[in-house]
């Protein structure tokens, strides 16, 4: 049978286009309005954590959003600049400067490009749902804490203002009509600059956080030397990058798939994120990804093709070319509320309901991920964490499925062994240790045919208990070694067919 | 076992296409299954441009459109119920014939690809829901699905009438080639009075062709008439099987790539188009 997979099957190029793209029209240019509304704040605030004028963030979101709605693999996801990378961008830029932030994005995209070309996008099977709560909350911790920085040692007005921020974001879509047509965060950004104006106060506003954008993005080649010692300065901050960039992109894209019941190309993903991120960098634009609280915003506000990416980032730089005056007077107190509601809301709360009812070892998995990432500030570690710690667990459980009976013969003489389960590097010790050596026995029968051994450190575990044995002068006969030494990975070819699982069980 | 699958969707020409699948059904003494596929878009829901994310909205907005779509695809899986039993319940009066059948969710596309193995002619309607008895357009699904998958295609139309000859548009090509050998080995159209059409310019090598594509059919049993005419492909075919009152077009669809069908078109297309007659798709 060809092309079972919605991959294979050779969709004509001109309907694949309309369902993409223009199925869903209405929906689609609003939720953009609404993302791209939504983006501002966002992109301003993470200029602010990597430390650069706003209009990086805000060039970056414009040209990650739109090359994304053509060559990424899950329609209606959105990516701009995000939390997650502008945290690893910090040190790069105060040591080197923001050439070298360009060049970094350049060569992010083209590690995230390989890594779409090599299906890495498959090694997400790895990463637990426990890490993935992890990494979800661990974010919008970070994001909360980016803005910290706004709050301390500040006047009263800016508490207040705040608070007023996140009341009108929670409570204005709550009024009957308007509530659902004008986005809350909006309101509250034209509501705190009023107030901040007309009273005159002196707090501080988006145009005291950098340069703000004044005119098109424009084509430009980064002004960095190009040789080895520049490669060297950017390369571990672009596999950094590209890591937490794919990272954060598969996890979003696997929400958006689960929210919006269709599937996605993870694999184009990759490549459709480095794509995007190349085009950041020549454009002025620091590297970026996907984005959960986004995402979900643009799937609530109706938003499900790539017509609604493509709106965000339209609608976004329209805005800010023309509206740049106006952004310089919006207090950032308007931006930590809307921030803050973003952390709210991209935070697993359920995770917290249901730490009671998960086993222990997922929640040292979700709580080690999110210590970590608090720790490091680099998202890729919490990941590595988590995947590791929660492989040990796996082989910790899987090790108990192992036990050693035995029986002794009529004549008093004989022992027989019967080895039944998994035997592998973590269960080999139990497994040796399983045998009674001081006994003094003429003969021995280990039966290893019911054991399925995946590693050498199964067969040399053998290997040990039959020497043992041997040195106490007992004779050991190993009975189906064969079959059971087959299960090792290494020669286990028989995963791809339907009945490996039967002819595991046969053993 | 290959069966005979009749794709249903409720357009005015569902009966028609049954009738001609219960004929097939009856001369390939085939079973006959009825396909109703679900490929609807996914629910609307009701527009809310707060913009704003909360405790839980990622579970909220989860559920809220779990319902949403629960509610809908039980109102579609009804309908298509519905029109299948109808569908089934009129085969059965009509012809006793016990035909089963079935709904999928996706697209017709990748429905009848991921059935390919099993089915021995699939019976489509010429205009489906969308396209309705506009006679300038076929159904849009069709050429899609001839172009993707390697069985027979049959694309009802007028009301039908059991045939007792069918056309075959030569040219001389593999594909024609090819489809001449398929209609001598199957036993499809056999008992049928068989027209061997040429369209274009007489010559020695086409006449050479034509007789090779008569002995070859006349071979099998078929009486077989060869005519050679002028003019635009379709135009003549059509007349011509005007004129003979032919019951069934038989043509080798698609042998060339998308890309010329681009710029030049597709005589295929056309012949769908512009036939009054049901037409037979082989590959």
């Amino acid at each position: 049978m060809r092309g079972q997979t919605s991959l294979g099957i050779p969709i004509p190029m001109f309907s694949n286009i309309k369902e993409q793209w223009f199925s869903n029209i209405r929906g689609d240019v609003l939720s953009g309005m609404v993302v791209a509304l939504a983006l501002i704040p966002e992109a301003i605030a993470f200029s602010i954590i990597a430390g650069v004028d706003p209009k990086i963030g805000l060039y970056a979101s414009f040209c990650i959003a739109v090359v994304i709605s053509f060559f990424g693999g899950r329609p209606g996801m959105i990516s701009a600049a995000t939390a997650a990378m502008a945290l690893l961008m910090t040190t790069l830029v105060k040591e080197h400067g923001l050439e070298y932030l360009l060049a970094a994005t350049i060569l992010t995209g083209i590690i995230q490009i390989i890594a779409g070309y090599l299906k890495l996008a498959e090694l997400m099977r790895f990463v637990s749902k426990s890490v993935v709560i992890g990494f979800v909350n661990a974010l919008a911790i970070l994001i909360f804490m980016a803005q910290l920085p706004e709050l301390t040692n500040v006047t009263w007005p800016v508490y207040a203002m705040t608070a007023a921020g996140l009341a009108i974001i929670y409570l204005f879509p709550l009024v009957p009509k308007i509530g659902s047509l004008i986005p809350s965060p909006l309101v509250t950004i034209l509501v705190l600059t009023l107030v901040a104006i007309t009273l005159e106060l002196d707090i501080r506003t988006v145009g005291d956080m950098g340069q703000l954008p004044d005119t098109l993005p424009v084509f430009l080649l980064p002004d960095i030397p190009l040789n080895l010692e520049t490669f060297n300065i950017i390369f571990p901050y672009a596999i950094a990058l590209a890591a937490v960039g794919l990272l954060e992109s598969m996890m979003t894209a696997t929400i958006v798939d689960d929210l919006t019941d269709t599937s996605s190309d993870k694999n184009r993903e990759c490549k459709g994120q480095g794509v995007a991120n190349i085009a950041a960098g020549f454009m002025g634009g620091m590297a970026g990804c996907a984005m959960i609280g986004q995402s979900v915003i643009n799937v609530k506000s109706g938003g499900r093709t790539r017509l609604s990416t493509f709106c965000a980032g339209i609608f976004l730089l329209i805005l800010v070319v023309f509206l740049s005056d106006w952004l310089k007077v919006i207090p950032m107190a308007a931006l930590v509320a809307v921030m803050i509601m973003v952390s709210i809301g991209t935070f697993n709360w359920n995770s917290l309901k249901n730490i009671h009812t998960y086993p222990l070892s997922s929640n040292i998995v979700m709580i080690a991920t999110v210590a970590v990432v608090v720790a490091t500030h680099n998202l890729a570690y919490g990941v590595l964490i988590g995947v590791l710690l929660s492989a040990l667990f796996f082989a910790n459980k899987i090790e108990r499925y192992l036990s050693v009976q035995s029986t002794l013969d009529n004549t008093g003489n004989t022992r027989t062994y019967v080895v039944k389960g998994q035997v592998f590097f973590s269960s080999a010790d139990k497994f040796t240790t399983a045998f009674d050596f001081r006994e003094a026995l003429s003969k021995v029968v280990i039966d290893v045919s019911q054991a399925h051994f995946w590693d050498v450190s199964a067969v040399a575990a053998v290997d040990k208990v039959v020497i043992k044995f041997k040195r106490e002068g007992t004779e050991v006969n190993v009975i189906g070694m064969n079959e059971a030494s087959q299960t090792m990975i290494e020669k286990f070819g028989v995963h791809v067919k339907p009945d490996a699982l039967d002819q595991l069980g046969k053993h | 076992m290959s069966k005979i699958i009749a794709c249903l969707d409720g357009s005015p020409g569902t009966h028609t296409v049954c009738d001609y699948a219960a004929w097939f059904s009856h001369k390939l003494n085939a079973p006959l299954e009825l396909l109703h596929v679900i490929d609807s878009p996914k629910a609307q829901a009701p527009q809310d441009l707060s913009g704003a994310i909360g405790f839980g909205s990622r579970e909220t907005l989860l559920q809220e459109l779990v319902e949403l779509e629960e509610r809908k695809g039980k109102i579609e899986i009804e309908h298509g119920k519905v029109l299948l039993e109808e569908a089934e319940k009129y085969l059965l009066n009509k012809f006793n014939l016990k035909t089963y059948g079935f709904q999928r969710r996706g697209s017709l596309l990748e429905t009848v690809i991921s059935l390919e193995e099993d089915i021995r002619v699939l019976v489509m309607g010429k205009h489906g829901t969308q396209t309705e008895l506009r006679s300038d357009k076929i159904g849009t699904q069709i050429e899609n699905v001839v172009r993707a998958i390697y069985k027979p295609v049959l694309v009802t139309a007028s009301p039908f009438q059991p045939p007792q000859s069918f056309l075959v548009a030569f040219d001389g090509s593999p594909t024609a080639r090819k489809c001449i050998e398929q209609i001598a080995s199957s036993p499809l159209l056999k008992g049928l009075a068989a027209f061997l059409v040429y369209v274009g310019h007489p010559s020695q090598e086409m006449q050479n062709q034509l007789s090779w594509a008569k002995q070859q059919l006349e071979s099998e049993g078929f009486t077989v008439t060869t005519n050679t005419l002028e003019g635009e492909v379709d135009k003549s075919i059509m007349s011509y099987a005007a004129l003979h009152q032919i019951d069934l077009v038989v043509v080798g669809a698609y042998g060339h790539s998308k890309i010329r069908q681009f710029f030049i078109g597709s005589t295929t297309t056309r012949l769908i188009n512009r036939s009054t007659k049901p037409v037979l798709l082989l590959r």
